[in-house]
């Protein structure tokens, strides 16, 4: 161990020497040589150590508060310096509040006390951001950490896409970087990026043939990624003005290679099938729905854990749960989550077979199933439907109205029988 | 020289207090045929509670304490029925609705005891609540309601935490989380006795229904008291009025279709149910509100109202209860607690025939399964003969 340490202030001391060191590094580097020797032969090799910002320009001063955790490197202290990244980030889906729009975790078992944090700042009377995640709520603090955290704590931290020391630009460039997020079940781009046509040229004759995720996303080194989207995160088209507007970038972005009128032709396809899938899925949502009313799902939301957000109600949204919900549920979220998912981003990224395989066919047989297990669940109660109590009809009836399926006239005429037949 | 008439003073002023020298009820001229009778000394701000058989409840010397009308012109010494410790003071007392069993409730810190005697100071049941109780009904002859709250302080605020429990003198009473809120720290520096009293709840006639406060704080408007009803078997709710902290009420009027509240400041006023439209008001402040059986007094804030006609006054700190039958008030005051009687309440309300199918029906427009207007037409088709 004393060889060790003595080998490290050498090489410290040969290589503070043979580098020229920023002012605010050298106190740091002795001990950090040995310690986090990876991180100081990065620095040593970005731009920062080149251009004199040293160790205490981003982490500061205080060694116990670093120790802590709690002197971490966000977009607060790269913002200063990089303002148009920083603008460009704030304004797209990346900077939108993924991160601090948890809920609030202060009710919850075994939460950390620093979580407070991510919502609020000293002196906040109400929290920076409304957005919540119903999934995050659900999680314990472990799972929280490394099964959301990592992604979505892109919203305030540069070094979820450039690392935390390295500066290197090729990093980010390369397609790799986007795919720690961009993969899975849910929304696979990078695999659909890389065997679609555009990822195949791009392995094959380079990015110049097939572009990657950065010549349409981030096009020009933007750091806005939400250039050229026309639909919400859970692929509901956004409205006609901004959707429009959208469109327009994105075709200027495919006019570099190809015809306008042919990239609009084909973005306008992918919207044709967005359109159908969605109609397929709003169809399943329907069922559900009308289980609901009925009081047919098993187990009903009043029946089980409430939703973090919702409480004892159906939620079919984006808010919606994996687990504590019925079978039904479940299925619905496969095909909203995973199959409709696919299907659509599948279809803008050019790809034959997460749009139809992957996608579409799954979509289709989610909706057997889902009609299946809504056959079974009505089956099971048909004697008991007729038994339903007053109360229970009303709340059916009342359910109904609310969702439209039921016109105003309609409504007071069934609940009138109903009350008429009562005892 | 000075010394000698010194002594006679306090020997006088010992002489008296070992008599009992009553004290007065100091009010404004009285109406004709109601007369005040001093009962006995009672702690100052002790809560009282008075049954149908005219046996009154308060708290004298810390100890809680049965005592009837006296019969002579002394006050009645009374029957001891508990005797809580000093750290636990007693913050409200309630008869059953036979008058048969007594609630007491004692402060413990945070916490709460509930504990229920018989009329001889037998103890039948007794319980604990992790929450301070700050209102408490009987629903039925075993079955206590309380609303209680938390609260849990932080570097941002104070959360209030309100909580129903039912308790059916047996097993643990059921707590169900009825609201939560988080006040900012410009409030929360209130005692924590003042956050308390924003707490308060009143039970239906109906029996099925209750009617809470919670303290709100929204972040760009100043704070204020949400009044909202709750069935008590289904858990709907809905929101009735906005208050000004410091509001008395809610108290259900006696035909329990309208809910009494207090406007701190403003005017108090008579809200229907469920739609919470203003239907009268008072010229009072409404800090305290209590309701005889059939509606005709009301006193509020020591301002006694007969049919909306301010006909005495009370002190201003005085706490007190209707007897059941209408015919006067036991107050608690300066130290004394007093029977005034006199009274000429009309008859005291009485609910609807066919019980079992308006209480159903009022579940279904609580629910909003039923509008306020089809209950309406369901009920007069059913209390028709």
């Amino acid at each position: 161990m004393r060889g060790a340490a003595a080998l490290a202030v050498i090489l410290g001391t040969f290589l503070t020497s043979s580098i020229p060191v920023a002012a605010g590094a050298e106190p740091c580097l002795p001990c950090h040589l040995g310690k986090t020797p990876a991180a100081v032969a990065q620095w040593q090799g970005s731009a920062h150590a080149k251009a004199g910002i040293g160790c205490e320009k981003c982490h500061g001063t205080d060694h116990d508060k670093i120790v802590r955790g709690e002197a971490r490197v966000t977009m607060k202290v790269c913002g200063p310096c990089h303002q148009k990244a920083l603008k460009e980030h704030r304004a797209s889906r990346h900077g939108m509040g993924l991160h601090s729009g948890w809920g609030c975790t202060r009710n919850l078992p075994n939460r950390k006390k620093d979580e407070c944090r991510f919502c609020h700042q000293e002196g906040d009377e109400i929290p920076r951001s409304e957005v919540q995640c119903a999934r995050f709520l659900k999680q314990t603090r472990e799972m929280g950490e490394i099964g959301c955290n990592y992604c979505h704590s892109v919203e305030e931290s540069c070094d979820s896409c450039h690392s935390k020391h390295m500066t290197d630009l090729k990093i980010v460039r390369d397609p790799n970087s986007c795919a720690k997020c961009h993969m899975g079940p849910d929304h696979p781009q990078w695999e659909m990026w890389q065997t679609s046509l555009h990822g195949t040229l791009n392995a094959s004759a380079g990015r110049s043939a097939g572009p990657d995720c950065q010549s349409c996303h981030m096009p020009k080194g933007t750091h806005n990624v939400s250039t050229g989207i026309t639909m919400n995160s859970g692929g509901v088209p956004y409205p006609a003005a901004k959707a429009e507007a959208g469109r327009k970038e994105m075709v200027q972005i495919c006019s570099g290679c190809h015809a306008p009128g042919f990239a609009r032709r084909e973005l306008e396809r992918g919207d044709a099938v967005r359109g159908q899938s969605l109609a397929i899925m709003k169809e399943a949502e329907g069922i559900l729905w009308d289980l609901n009313d009925r009081g047919l799902l098993d187990p009903m939301p009043a029946d089980r854990p409430p939703h973090p957000l919702s409480g004892a109600s159906l939620v079919t949204d984006s808010q919606m749960l994996y687990e504590d919900t019925s079978h039904i549920e479940r299925l619905f979220f496969k095909m909203k989550k995973y199959d409709y998912a696919r299907t659509v981003k599948g279809a803008y990224h050019q790809n034959p077979a997460y749009t139809h395989w992957y996608g579409n066919a799954e979509l289709k047989m989610d909706l057997v199933d889902i009609k299946s297990e809504a056959s079974r669940l009505k089956g099971r109660t048909k004697g008991e439907l007729s038994r339903q109590t007053p109360e229970e009809k009303l709340r059916t009836l009342k359910n109904k109205f609310e969702r439209g399926a039921l016109t105003e006239k309609e409504y007071e005429a069934e609940k009138g029988r109903v009350l008429d037949k009562m005892k | 020289m000075t010394r000698f008439p010194l002594l006679i003073l306090l020997f006088l002023v010992s002489l008296s207090s070992l008599a009992g020298c009553a004290a007065t009820l100091q009010t404004t001229s009285l109406p004709e045929g109601v007369t005040v009778k001093t009962v006995a000394k009672v702690d100052a701000g002790a809560p009282v509670a008075v049954n149908g058989s005219g046996a009154m409840a308060s708290v004298a010397k810390g100890s809680v304490r049965i005592f009837y009308a006296p019969t002579g012109p002394e006050p009645a010494p009374g029957t001891e029925i508990a005797k809580a410790a000093e750290a636990t003071p007693v913050i409200a007392l309630g008869f059953s609705p036979d008058g048969g069993r007594l609630a007491v409730v004692l402060a413990n810190g945070g916490q709460s005891i509930l504990r229920c005697y018989d009329l001889k100071g037998t103890l039948v049941a007794e319980t604990s609540v992790p929450a301070r109780v700050t209102s408490l009904a009987w629903r039925s002859e075993r079955g206590l309601l309380t609303t209680a709250l938390v609260l849990k302080k932080y570097s941002f605020g104070t959360e209030l935490a309100s909580f129903l429990y039912r308790w059916d003198l047996k097993g643990p009473p059921a707590a169900t989380a009825i609201y939560s809120v988080t006040i900012r720290p410009q409030l929360a520096k209130l005692p924590e006795e003042a956050l308390y009293r924003t707490s308060s709840m009143a039970l239906s006639p109906y029996g099925d229904e209750i009617a809470y406060t919670v303290l709100k704080d929204p972040p760009l408007f100043s704070p204020y008291l949400r009044v909202t009803l709750r069935h008590l078997d289904s858990g709907a709710e809905k929101v009735l009025a906005e208050i000004a902290i410091g509001s008395g009420g809610p108290v259900y009027t006696p035909d329990g279709e309208s809910v009494l509240v207090g406007n701190h400041g403003g005017l108090a006023r008579r809200l229907s149910l469920p739609n919470g439209n203003e239907t009268n008001a008072w010229p009072a402040q409404g800090d305290r509100i209590a309701s005889s059986p059939s509606g005709s007094y009301l006193l509020m804030d020591g301002r006694l109202f007969q049919d909306g006609r301010v006909v005495s006054s009370l002190p201003s700190d005085a706490t007190a209860a209707f007897l059941p039958d209408g015919s006067g008030l036991a107050v608690a005051s300066n130290g004394a607690l007093f029977l005034v009687t006199g009274f000429k309440d009309g008859k005291a309300a009485t609910l609807p025939g066919n019980l079992e199918r308006i209480l159903e029906l009022r579940k279904l427009r609580m629910q909003g399964l039923i509008t306020d207007a089809e209950f309406k037409a369901r009920r007069k088709k059913v209390s028709a003969p």
